[in-house]
């Protein structure tokens, strides 16, 4: 992106004041005195991109009073009745917008930033018919009518979702982005990436340096999202099928044998056995089918000779009914106590894991009392006797207890495996009640069956008739029976055809993600962060810092900040360094933020890279803590030396002729200097 | 057994350290005696036996719950409790420690022992269901009641 041009207008009584000025396609220096509004200008650069909040504030309030209250012509005091800020920009591909924004104005909010197509500032492009766009209304950075959301479009950004410390995932919002591009004066310099508004973006420094230098991560966390959408999914679908299949075998008294209640992906279809269960034994579905087609057609001939059969018989095929009825109660009685035995050891379990669970979290109080014991020099937290310093065990019945005993970490350990092996006992037991469940009602179905038979038996008996009713009835019980199994298995086959389906599924995604690389950062973006690292050490070096040896300066991996000997570097206040004022050390801290911000353009704009730095620097007064004039001359020489880089630094120089032309010298820039304040009559 | 014994010869038996109850750790029972003190005992003062009665009573929540009960009724039903070795010596290390020091009557928290304990109950996670149930029970189970329950024993 280029800034091209910028414009203050303000409406007084005596006439239009304001500023108006062009910038440079590579480095821009804006000189000016402590008071001449130097920082009004770059306020105004910042207030007219919409990036208020870098500078501590929404909407109007961070600007100075003298654009938008009164300011001194001479000696007269000037009230502001309308002033606006226009700024002109250019995105990589060419196209020219202008930006209109109020500052103080009766109609239009300093919510509104006005986009206009064109070179108005510097062609005199007629302003054409505005598309109004708004800042910090919910949504400015993901609705269409947003200033953020044109803005990302116009920089042909496409900005990852990123994890919030809240646990959600948040747009990486654009003015986190401009927190690493943009350093304003007061509180800029206080660290690699400062003022980075807050939006509850987890690690937030670490995210925008990923984004500038285009790490994969972001691609990759994408994906990772998705397949754990995915498995979400797969999860509740197979829970859905499992569910319908159990519920339907339940009513018709049969147990699922070797399906798991959760999705497997190892799931072999043949292994799934539809059975009866009668609390002891199992049999096939089929065979049962079998046994009951061979039950009714044995039933079919006795009625057929009913009539010729004699009153023994009867009484012999009531006795077998009654036989077979006791034989039903029997296994009826047995199955309920073991599911009452099963259920009591449950609810045992339950109670032990209760107890585990507690033990655990003493446990790991135990452990943080430790380490807060430590710290706070109590002797026995570190196996220390306090009156001898000798080492003693950590127990207190040391000499009761013989052999070794395990130590804390080793103990929560344990706990924690018994914890998880009560926990997987527990959900065996569920599912052994389940499938008790299932028999007992199962037994009780064919115990109500045989009852009833046995009742219509004795009706045969002792009425006589013809035609035996207790033959019929059964024969009607077990063809019902048949339509209902049949029915199962045909919902069965349908819905094992499904949870096949989905286990292949979760095969799939499952391999999908054992391709993800388990590190956060790829060989690619090692390369790149190397890269990285090469660049920081190398502008650290030509801007003279000091208070190190550069080459055991390294970029971290865990915060891509620098580091020396796993230390983040900050202003180090190392008192063996006699050669080093106490104040050079604040500076030399700047020149590593110096450091680390050009590294982050010139690695990401490396070919081949495609990093998203958008190519433009700003920096207010970068020569802080009295800067050696040479170390801002050695800045200033590698950002105008930079292909592709828009720079705009704004400084005092000291208020020096000679400091200036120090830190200048050679180089190729363009100047915007001025008499007096900035706020002059527009001409 | 017996195969495996002739084919090695010989038999190694290598012992495996032991789980340790968490009461046991002295920084875990130092810093219950010192929440006793802290939250329980006027001035940060108890006399022996009251220390022992809490830390009985910690053991269990029934027992726990008891001394609630006790707290509010300002009468105490509890016609003895164990004495536990374990807590005399995490007195003599808390003593040590410069946690607690002794006084005529019993023990009283010093100024490190009380900033420990106030840096321990930052951490809300720490002794979380002791903290509730002893600051229900507040400073109203008083060296009386258990003097009063304690001079029964001398006269059985």
């Amino acid at each position: 992106m280029n800034i091209r041009a910028i414009k203050l207008r303000i409406v007084t009584v005596v006439g239009e004041f304001g500023f108006k000025f062009q910038f440079g396609r590579g480095l821009t220096v804006i000189r000016g005195s402590n008071s001449s509004g130097k920082s009004t200008l770059f306020n105004c650069l910042i207030y007219a991109l919409g990036m208020d909040e870098l500078i501590g504030g929404r909407g109007e309030k961070v600007l100075p009073y003298a654009v938008k209250d009164y300011f001194l012509q001479g000696e007269a005091r000037i009230q502001v009745d309308v002033s606006e800020v226009l700024l002109e920009l250019e995105n990589p591909s060419g196209q020219v917008i202008t930006l209109r924004r109020a500052i103080r104005d009766t109609v239009r909010h300093p919510k509104l930033v006005e986009v206009f197509e064109g070179a108005h500032l510097t062609t005199d492009t007629v302003l054409g018919i505005p598309r109004p766009t708004y800042l910090f209304d919910p949504g400015s950075a993901q609705k269409e009518e947003g200033f953020f959301q044109f803005l990302e479009g116009f920089l042909g950004y496409k900005i990852p979702q990123v994890p919030t410390t809240a646990g959600g995932m948040v747009k990486l919002y654009l003015q986190t982005i401009f927190a690493a591009l943009v350093v304003e004066q007061k509180r800029g310099w206080t660290d690699y990436i400062a003022n980075v508004p807050f939006f509850g973006i987890r690690d937030v420094r670490i995210r925008v340096t990923e984004f500038l230098l285009g790490l994969g991560v972001f691609e990759r966390q994408a994906q990772r999202a998705k397949l754990d959408a995915d498995s979400v999914a797969i999860d509740s679908e197979w829970r859905k099928a499992y569910d319908t299949l159990r519920q339907a075998a339940t009513t018709n008294g049969v147990v699922i044998e070797g399906l798991p209640p959760t999705a497997a992906s190892e799931f072999d279809l043949a292994s799934v056995q539809l059975a009866k269960s009668n609390g002891n034994t199992q049999t096939s579905l089929a065979e049962h089918v079998s046994l009951m087609r061979t039950e009714h057609a044995s039933l079919g001939l006795k009625a057929e000779e009913y009539g010729k059969v004699s009153g023994a018989a009867a009484i012999q095929e009531l006795d077998a009914a009654s036989a077979e009825l006791q034989r039903l109660s029997v296994l009826h009685e047995r199955a309920t106590t073991n599911l009452t035995l099963q259920k009591a050891s449950l609810e045992q379990l339950r109670q032990l894991l209760a107890e585990a669970n507690e033990d655990l979290e003493r446990n790991k109080t135990a452990l943080k009392l430790r380490t807060l014991g430590a710290q706070m020099e109590i002797e026995v937290a570190t196996d220390q006797c306090p009156t001898c310093h000798q080492a003693v065990a950590d127990t207190l019945l040391l000499g009761i207890v013989s052999g070794p005993q395990m130590d804390l970490e080793t103990n929560i350990e344990y706990l924690d495996s018994q914890r998880r092996m009560l926990q997987s006992q527990i959900n065996g037991a569920l599912e052994e009640i389940r499938q008790s469940e299932v028999a007992v009602a199962d037994v009780a179905t064919r115990l109500a069956v045989t009852h009833d038979y046995r009742n219509s038996l004795r009706g045969d008996v002792s009425n006589g008739a013809s035609e035996s009713r207790a033959i019929i009835r059964r024969q009607i019980q077990i063809e019902l029976e048949l339509s209902n199994l049949r029915s199962l298995e045909a919902q069965a086959s349908s819905l094992l055809a499904t949870l096949g389906e989905v286990a292949d599924r979760l095969a799939a995604n499952q391999k999908a993600r054992r391709t993800l690389p388990k590190e956060a950062y790829s060989s690619e973006d090692l390369a790149r962060i190397a890269l990285f690292e090469k660049y920081f050490r190398s502008n650290a070096s030509s801007f003279g810092y000091e208070s190190a040896d550069i080459n055991d300066i390294r970029i971290s991996l865990d915060t891509l900040t620098p580091i020396l000997s796993e230390l983040e570097l900050r202003e180090i206040r190392t008192k063996v360094q006699t050669s080093l004022t106490a104040d050079s050390s604040a500076s030399d801290f700047v020149r590593l933020i110096w450091s680390y911000l050009l590294a982050l353009y010139q690695t990401s704009s490396m070919r081949g890279f495609q990093g998203h730095h958008p190519g433009i620097l700003l920096m207010d007064e970068p020569g802080q803590h009295s800067m050696r004039s040479t170390s801002q001359h050695a800045l200033l020489q590698l950002m105008s030396g930079q292909p592709g880089l828009q720079s705009i630094v704004a400084a005092s120089f000291d208020e020096n002729e000679s400091v200036f032309l120090e830190a200048t010298a050679g180089l190729k820039f363009d100047l915007i200097c001025w008499e007096g304040k900035v706020i002059q009559p527009l001409t | 057994m017996a195969e495996l014994v002739a084919e090695r010869g010989h038999l190694l038996f290598e012992r495996r350290p032991s789980p340790v109850l968490v009461e046991h750790r002295p920084v875990y029972k130092i810093s219950q005696l010192l929440l006793v003190l802290h939250i329980t005992s006027r001035g940060g003062k108890s006399t022996l036996p009251r220390l022992h009665l809490f830390n009985w009573a910690l053991k269990r929540t029934d027992r726990i719950w008891k001394l609630v009960d006790a707290a509010k009724a300002k009468v105490l039903r509890i016609t003895a409790w164990g004495f536990d070795p374990a807590l005399a010596i995490a007195i003599r290390f808390a003593i040590a420690e410069d946690l607690m020091q002794p006084t005529s009557t019993g023990y009283q928290l010093s100024e490190k022992g009380r900033n420990f304990i106030v840096e321990v109950l930052k951490d809300s996670d720490a002794f979380a269901s002791e903290r509730i149930l002893l600051k229900e029970i507040g400073k109203d189970v008083t060296e009386a009641m258990v003097d009063k329950v304690a001079k029964g024993w001398e006269s059985a």
